[in-house]
């Protein structure tokens, strides 16, 4: 029994890495066929659209909320200590570090990734890919690169607009409704926040999400089985290994970046 | 244009499969498999569900690679290719028209059959849509260039993704199941395309179908797979076979296994110069 139980650590183990392989071998082959004629400006820009412009009112709305969440909690913690002129640091250090990053990784995921999982794997599917592959086309280079390059473009830019989306939802609920000093709020923000350390780890955090979900969800499509349950899966399982990457990448990033 | 039989006679092998093994973990597709298509012929071929015709037009198309044996498409070997030499030296040579069209969802009809063109760079814009056109015109979708392929019918995708398969010339066109699921006339349509580009272009054909009316009108030769056994002959020849379970074959719809004439493991005999390979 236990030799049984080892066994299987040891094959999950063994799939592990060569999954881990796998990625690489692929994540190799999207950067090569960057450098790879004709570019493809067009389907860029389009996966840009698709990725990026359709999440705005997503992300627009969801940085309100939490920005709002964050003035009220913050308000009443800070009010204990009689310290609410922070608030505006408070808020700006959380959505800024952490919250901005984080929470638009996980939304573009499930929006976004699992979208881009979802039609790769279709387009296996229905025989798309193999089409292009008779067609003399690589289906990384006409299909796969163009969602993966938008993806870490448009996830920085989508968390820039969660980060100033937050800060308003912190000033309307900290300033016109709790009754904090605006110009407080704005100079406890500004005095607190350091380009060269807070914002470009924002800026590093968002970059590498991104790339791990444009390279979760279009090898997970890529490889999904060409049936509607191998593309659910695949769909599925874009969500919940982008997310668990972006929370354990969030870590490393946090811890190293002090060092 | 009509689907009579056409008149071409079947010539040198064109593309050539020798000893061919392919298994999905422990169901073995084919152990040994040996076949031949003539070039500028109609072959056709035809087997049971789950019999492997997609298969062997998806190793021929460099698309799946067998565990072992040959496979030689005008003269080249492509097991040993990798998918780099298969784009630049088998690939150009072939066609291939998919069961479900496998147009891109996301470019109109005119797009999807101007890829292949405009990936080779060879040709202005102008030159490739008036193609384009020519090629959409000659499958009857003159009509259709700006249309979406959730626009269409079945017929349409199917005689889209033709035109698609030949805009770019290829010597070789591989049909995987062109009539499933169509209406008799469309697929009388399709039949007639088929026939009039083997005559006009001296295109070799090689059409993996149940339909065996069609086959019997279009086909130079049939080649059935049965039960990893493959049997090959004109139509009329397999349709006088001494084999039991091919004359079965043309009887029935072709949709199913037949029940087995011959004791397991016995090589049927195909008659009237049909020609039989045992393959396991």
């Amino acid at each position: 029994m236990r030799v049984r139980a080892v066994e299987s650590v040891g094959f999950r183990a063994l799939r592990f890495v060569e999954e881990l392989g796998r990625m690489a071998h692929f994540s190799r082959r999207i950067l090569g066929s960057l450098v790879t004629p004709p570019p493809r400006v067009r389907r860029f820009v389009d996966e840009v659209f698709d990725v990026g412009v359709l999440s705005v009112l997503l992300i627009g709305g969801s940085g309100l909320a939490v920005g709002a969440v964050l003035g009220l909690q913050g308000y009443n913690t800070l009010v204990r200590f009689g310290a609410e002129e922070s608030l505006g640091s408070v808020v700006g250090l959380s959505l800024i570090r952490e919250l901005g990053p984080v929470l638009t990784g996980l939304l573009v995921t499930g929006r976004a990734g699992s979208a881009m999982a979802a039609e790769i794997g279709s387009m296996v599917q229905t025989e798309q890919l193999d089409g292009l592959r008779m067609m003399s086309i690589d289906p990384v280079h006409l299909v796969v690169t163009p969602k993966a390059l938008a993806m870490l473009l448009v996830m920085p830019l989508l968390s820039a607009l969660f980060i100033v989306f937050g800060l308003v939802g912190g000033y309307l609920i900290g300033v016109n409704l709790l009754g904090v000093d605006g110009g407080v709020y704005v100079s406890g923000l500004e005095g607190s926040v350091d380009w060269s350390n807070d914002v470009a780890s924002s800026l590093l955090k968002s970059v590498v999400f991104g790339a791990l979900v444009g390279l979760i969800a279009t090898y997970r499509g890529y490889t999904a089985e060409p049936t509607s349950e191998g593309v659910s899966a695949a769909t599925t399982s874009t969500v919940v290994v982008a997310s668990v990457s972006i929370l354990v990448f969030d870590y490393f990033i946090t811890a190293l970046w002090g060092v | 244009m009509t689907s009579s039989p056409p008149s071409a006679t079947p010539a040198e092998p064109h593309v050539l499969l020798r000893d061919v093994r392919v298994a999905y973990g422990p169901r073995v597709v084919f152990d040994r498999l040996s076949c031949s298509f003539p070039r500028g012929a109609i072959s056709v071929l035809m087997g049971g569900s789950g019999s492997g015709k997609s298969t062997l037009l998806r190793l021929v198309g460099g698309l799946q690679r067998p565990e072992a044996g040959s496979i030689r498409v005008a003269g080249d070997e492509v097991t040993g290719l990798s998918e780099t030499e298969l784009m630049r030296r088998v690939r150009p040579r072939l066609g291939m028209l998919f069961q479900f069209g496998a147009l891109l969802d996301s470019m109109t009809v005119g797009e999807n059959v101007a890829l292949p063109l405009l990936e080779q760079r060879r040709r202005s814009r102008a030159e490739i849509e008036a193609e384009v056109r020519a090629r959409l015109a000659e499958v009857g979708l003159a009509d259709a260039f700006d249309l979406l392929p959730r626009q269409l019918s079945g017929g349409m995708v199917r005689r889209a993704g033709l035109a698609r398969a030949i805009v770019s010339r290829p010597e070789i066109v591989l049909c995987d199941e062109p009539f499933s699921g169509l209406d008799p006339v469309t697929t009388r349509r399709i039949e007639a395309l088929l026939v009039d580009l083997n005559r006009r272009h001296g295109l070799t054909l090689i059409v993996a179908s149940h339909h065996i009316q069609s086959a019997r009108r279009m086909a130079h030769q049939v080649v059935l797979i049965q039960d990893g056994v493959v049997v090959a002959g004109a139509p009329h020849e397999l349709e006088r076979s001494a084999d039991a379970r091919v004359r079965e074959f043309f009887e029935a719809d072709g949709d199913g296994p037949l029940p087995a004439a011959d004791p397991p493991g016995s090589v049927p005999a195909a008659a009237g110069g049909a020609r039989a390979e045992a393959v396991r």
